[in-house]
């Protein structure tokens, strides 16, 4: 496998320097740490929203700090969240006396050491919540919500409370209105062949080329079913369709959408999902107030791709639609 | 013992490739060469309670991920329960293997039977703890408790996933070994060959 870098080993650390290097009118790197936070870090009086993860979902999590998204973001190796030392270091360089709200996908690795971080910040006083992201719909069933796992759907969640942030609300307004979109949102994905981790050399699972895997999860884990290649149409519609039965939505209820790239898929075929996956929502009465289409949270070169609605409250809407910026995505 | 890991790294990245994604022998490598490094720094006549938890804090802070802090936890667990120790002998061997059982029974909220490192260990305590009982040398003791690791280690590939992110592959899981536990198992053994030689 080809892959354009340098040492295997030193993969995350000159992606993260690279990535402030290119973009640094929203993003600095934190001295010393595998992270980043916004240019202007700390925000004084503002709740201080810090996500992260494993490194491998470019540009999850770091292509989302920026005004209106948010503060920090700290890197872990490929698919392995951080430890805590550089959560706290990170929490500390955002924290503009206004509290930190951690935001990241429901794994119980990130869960450990985001919740020892918690704990050795709140004994240095600074207050902070959590909210973990929870859109994948095939990883948990629907009375089970708070074992799912978060994937594209990190996106809609960083949104929401960054753009509430940005407001001036208090962390508890901030955390609610995190709470309210990760409640909102859901995510199906599908892959169609493995992705390679760069210090191991070698996919981490087989799949014929007849096959795609439905509901994987964003670090190339095997999913929990696999089947023929389907056409696009066919794919869109079961994705959907699993997402409609499990957040039903009555004619007239607004949403965003987002078809997530996994990383070697071209934007092409996004599109093509994206353009069948509109006409089934049309169908159902279902309006689409903002699109995104591209690779958000991707799985280093897996292809395939997910997708994502977040269902619009009236709370929701213009937290949504707000605008924001940052190296990954920059709205007006 | 940081050596031995180090060695066995492709193997343990093969195993984790089959139900997970496939990292563990990286993070285990990179967490005891951060081990190794800091043992170099540490005093000659460092107590085993301070060895551990230097061990512990080497670990945690390169690696990240539930085993980082997993892993992290039980080593300072197993310090903790040597605090005032300075003879390693097989009842040490079983305070040792005690504390840490119970450090990584709560750290990772898992009981015996879920699949995961803590099967090696509670195996290994058992044996400790009867080896104590039965007053064997640290000589026959820690072999012992080597073995049960490793008997329990690959007992865990007939059981299903539970816990982490393999849990979500359900009997798919069946048939492979969970890496924590062969990594448990392994390290214990290589501790056993380092007494040994000394």
């Amino acid at each position: 496998m080809k892959k354009l870098i340098n040492d295997p080993n030193q993969v995350v650390r000159e992606s993260i320097e690279g990535l402030t290097l290119a973009y640094p009118q929203y993003v600095r790197q934190v001295e010393g740490l595998q992270a980043v936070v916004r240019r202007d870090a700390p925000v004084r009086n503002k709740v201080a929203v810090l996500t992260g993860g494993g490194s491998g979902h470019e540009p999850m999590f770091a292509g989302f700090v920026g005004r209106g998204l948010a503060d920090g973001s700290v890197a872990g190796n490929i698919f392995t969240s951080p430890p805590p030392a550089p959560i706290v270091g990170t929490a500390k360089a955002i924290h503009g006396g206004a509290g930190v709200l951690f935001l990241y996908g429901n794994y119980s690795g990130d869960t450990l050491n985001f919740d020892m971080a918690a704990e050795m910040l709140d004994a240095d006083g600074i207050q902070v919540n959590t909210v973990r992201i929870t859109d994948d719909v095939a990883s948990a069933p629907t009375d089970q919500q708070a074992e799912r796992r978060g994937i594209a759907g990190d996106f809609f969640v960083i949104k929401a409370a960054g753009a509430r942030a940005e407001q001036g609300a208090a962390l508890s307004e901030v955390t609610a209105a995190a709470e309210e979109a990760n409640q909102n949102t859901r995510t199906m994905g599908i892959a169609l062949s493995s992705c390679i981790i760069p210090a191991s050399g070698r996919p981490i699972f087989d799949i014929s080329e007849q096959d795609m895997e439905l509901g994987m999860g964003l670090h190339g884990e095997p999913g929990i079913q696999r089947g023929p290649m389907r056409p696009a149409d066919e794919v869109a519609r079961q994705i959907v369709e699993a997402i409609l039965a499990d957040m039903p939505m009555g004619r007239g209820t607004e949403v965003a959408v987002m078809v997530n790239g996994m990383g070697a898929t071209p934007l092409a075929e996004l599109f093509i999902i994206f353009r069948a996956a509109s006409r089934i929502l049309s169908a159902a009465g279902i309006s689409i107030v903002r699109s995104y289409v591209g690779n958000f949270a991707t799985s280093l070169e897996m292809a395939g791709c997910s997708v994502t609605l977040m269902r619009l409250t009236s709370r929701l809407k213009p937290l949504l639609l707000a605008p924001g910026e940052s190296p990954a995505l920059v709205q007006v | 013992m940081a050596d031995k890991i180090i060695q066995v790294e492709a193997r343990l990245n093969a195993l984790d490739a089959a139900v997970g994604d496939g990292d563990h022998g990286i993070t285990m490598r990179l967490g005891f060469e951060a081990v190794k490094q800091r043992m170099t720094q540490l005093e000659d006549d460092a107590t085993f309670e301070r060895f551990l938890v230097e061990s512990a804090q080497a670990f945690m802070g390169v690696t990240g991920g539930a085993i980082g802090v997993i892993l992290a936890k039980m080593l300072m667990g197993g310090g903790t329960a040597l605090r005032g120790v300075s003879e390693f002998g097989t009842p040490e061997l079983s305070l040792m293997l005690a504390g840490m059982e119970t450090a990584v029974a709560k750290a990772g909220k898992v009981k015996p039977g879920d699949k995961t490192i803590l099967d090696a260990i509670h195996a290994a305590r058992e044996a400790a703890e009867a080896a104590a009982q039965s007053k064997q040398p640290l000589s026959v003791a820690l072999p012992a408790a080597a073995s049960a690791a490793e008997t329990a280690a690959q007992r865990t590939a007939d059981m299903v996933c539970r816990i982490g992110r393999a849990s979500r592959l359900g009997d798919r899981t069946l048939g492979h070994p969970d890496p924590g536990a062969v990594s448990f198992s392994i390290m214990l053994r290589a501790f056993n060959q380092g007494s040994a030689s000394r």
